[in-house]
């Protein structure tokens, strides 16, 4: 079964005890779903935490079954990340700019809590960047 | 301890892993103190984890709207497996 990339608006979210969340990845891992974490995204999501709020997201990542890591260990996988800040431009976004790069890899759509967050990013890049919005109440 | 065997490393692992070996010591201690130091980390990851999850499992609201998204998430990805 194909799967989700998450974005930083989730994990962030997760990373500060959002119960709606922290339950939705729970959730989704019991369905076999599967869940890309970008590197990058799990930077940006962690700068600024404490120790413990960093250890908990570590936990996710290590212990979580579906949650995958996209660490950029395969060469290819930098370029095309390369090439979706290039086409993103200055200021970087590196968060965005991993996600929608595997996104593209895997044929997965973004799960964010913000669609408007994507909407700089999905005008300046080249191919579309499918997104499901989850509205917390 | 109980019987022995042999494991190879490459030379600059044999000299790391003696680099945090104090003298008087042995590189089966260094060895045993990083494996400890791991599956402590690892464990305190999981009560993390685990607590994380509890308290969220303790939300009926949280509950409700996650499994209605998970289910439809669920749904959206197996629509998306059938059309390829």
């Amino acid at each position: 079964m194909s799967g989700y990339v998450l974005d930083d608006t989730l994990i962030t979210a997760f990373a500060h005890g959002d119960a709606h969340v922290t339950h939705l990845i729970a959730s989704l891992d019991a369905r076999k779903l599967r869940m890309a974490a970008p590197a990058n995204v799990l930077v940006v999501s962690q700068a600024g935490l404490s120790d413990e709020q960093c250890e908990t997201l570590n936990a996710v990542v290590a212990h979580v079954e579906h949650v995958m890591l996209d660490d950029l260990s395969d060469l290819d996988h930098i370029t095309a990340l390369a090439h979706a800040l290039g086409w993103l431009g200055s200021p970087h976004d590196v968060a965005a700019a991993h996600a929608a790069a595997v996104a593209k890899r895997l044929d997965w759509p973004v799960l964010t809590l913000d669609a408007a967050r994507w909407q700089l990013v999905s005008e300046k890049l080249p191919w579309k960047v499918p997104l499901v919005e989850l509205r917390e109440p | 301890m109980g019987e022995k065997t042999t494991i190879q490393t490459s030379t600059e692992t044999r000299n790391r892993l003696a680099a945090l070996t104090p003298k008087g010591s042995t590189l089966e201690n260094t060895i045993r103190q990083l494996i400890d130091q791991n599956e402590s980390r690892r464990a305190h990851q999981r009560t993390l984890l685990d607590n994380r999850f509890a308290a969220a499992r303790r939300d009926p609201e949280a509950v409700s709207w996650a499994t209605q998204q998970a289910e439809r998430l669920a749904r959206l990805a197996q629509e998306r497996d059938g059309t390829r």
